[in-house]
């Protein structure tokens, strides 16, 4: 059944900011306790890679920038951190993208729920808030 | 006699950081608690007062004392 509370986002762009934008939306909403589920794919789930020479090819624009150097905002990951201590967070990485690579969980910061794929997506938001960033 | 206000400091830090504090501070103290967010961003006096109406919480007051930002908010539920 949808459930008329939840949000779920699809992240796909390698925007520093959208990504950012994403886990302040997860954080805050989160508190409310709405169910937030996130499906993490394209080129966005490289940002969350363990190795710091791919995720830091995340595109950087000027707010992106302003937020990482004033260094008073916390980071995306902290964020979604933040928004699963503080209600009901999932974060899925896309199967999809792992296969391309040939990356597994392990390779990822430890954030992420389960993978998922697209028809899993649907299924799971099917009649319920999506937004796409 | 009522309580002494809890300081919640979030000074230096950006939307939403002083809400998350505020946020962790309501989930670890008892109902009736009074907190008093201090902010140096303005979109934080603007979207806490947002935050406690949709959580069902109280606002005491919202006050401008210099640079920072003073919000009171009561733990009511």
């Amino acid at each position: 059944m949808p459930n008329p509370e939840a949000i779920n986002m699809m992240v796909l762009s390698n925007d520093y900011a959208k990504i950012h934008a994403a886990a302040m939306l997860t954080a805050v909403a989160a508190t409310y306790g709405k169910p937030i589920k996130i499906f993490v794919s394209m080129e966005a789930l490289s940002a969350f890679h363990k190795d710091p020479a791919v995720s830091g090819m995340v595109a950087q624009g000027p707010v992106a920038r302003k937020i990482i150097e004033t260094g008073g905002a916390a980071s995306f990951l902290d964020l979604f951190r933040q928004g699963k201590e503080m209600g009901d967070v999932t974060l899925y990485a896309c199967s999809m993208v792992l296969d391309l690579y040939h990356w597994t969980l392990d390779d990822l910061v430890d954030i992420f729920d389960n993978t998922l794929g697209v028809a899993g997506f649907l299924a799971m938001v099917e009649g319920e808030t999506t937004f796409t960033l | 006699m009522a309580d002494a206000v809890k300081i919640v400091d979030g000074r230096n830090s950006f939307c939403p950081g002083p809400l998350m504090e505020l946020i962790k501070g309501i989930r670890q103290e008892p109902v009736g608690t009074v907190f008093e967010v201090w902010s140096s961003d303005k979109g934080s006096a603007n979207d806490i007062p947002e935050w406690v109406k949709r959580a069902g919480q109280e606002l005491v007051s919202n006050v401008q004392d210099g640079d920072i930002f003073k919000i009171q908010v009561k733990k009511i539920k």
